[in-house]
């Protein structure tokens, strides 16, 4: 994705934030090949409150204002202080540990509801553990993992 | 914190998204403890503001929440046509 994309998505990020008396700011930052979004501030609690609620909203109106101006298919991450890599951690231990009382009690264990992208580090962490298996169920935002005994 | 910036909020996130940006219209109605804000768009853009799943009008609601715990407010975001 070209700079002057995430540029302007920062621009129209932090008009938003700056409307909403938010204290937060958004800044492009490299990440990898390409660029992420990073916002920081004050009001971090708000910002990752709920599962990075907010952070995933303006995530996802980012990216509705990139898939209008950019032609090919692209995405771009929000991240806030590498919040999406300690997050994938926490969430590899949960699904660990929700396999193991799996395992103990034969009983399936299910997560609280989840969006897309975690779900997924759900199902990827124990793709390969054979005593487990792991499925999604529900709709829209009630959607959850459910781990069971395979 | 002056309320009203919340409707820019609302209107500049819509008229983004919309085919018909000048059809875009933002009404704040004060209550006490409530705000509500009214979104009318194009019919045919309703799909647009409101998004798959209504992922769209739920991130404009997250948006809302998270600005109305600062000035502990409620804000209650209908999308018309």
């Amino acid at each position: 994705m070209p700079h002057d994309h995430a540029k302007r998505i920062v621009e129209f990020i932090n008009r938003i934030i700056e409307s909403s008396s938010l204290d937060l700011r958004a800044s492009v930052l490299p990440d990898g090949d390409g660029f992420k979004i990073d916002v920081r501030g004050e009001d971090v609690a708000l910002l990752l409150g709920h599962n990075a609620e907010l952070l995933d909203a303006l995530e996802y109106l980012g990216n509705r204002l990139l898939a209008q101006e950019a032609s090919e298919e692209s995405r771009i991450t929000f991240d806030s202080d590498n919040y999406r890599v300690r997050r994938e951690k926490e969430l590899r231990l949960m699904a660990a540990h929700g396999a193991e009382k799996v395992r103990i009690s034969r009983v399936p264990f299910s997560f609280d509801p989840m969006n897309p992208n975690e779900r997924r580090i759900i199902h990827l962490s124990l793709a390969e553990d054979a005593t487990v298996k792991t499925e999604s169920r529900g709709t829209g935002p009630d959607r959850k993992v459910t781990i069971y005994p395979a | 914190m002056d309320d009203g910036s919340l409707r820019e909020v609302i209107e500049a996130i819509a008229k983004a998204l919309v085919d018909n940006p000048d059809e875009v219209m933002v009404k704040e109605i004060d209550g006490e403890a409530t705000v509500i804000i009214e979104l009318r768009v194009a019919a045919q853009d309703l799909g647009k503001v409101i998004g798959k799943q209504g992922r769209t009008a739920r991130a404009m609601r997250t948006i809302l929440r998270a600005a109305g715990m600062k000035v502990k407010k409620r804000f209650v975001l209908e999308i018309l046509e």
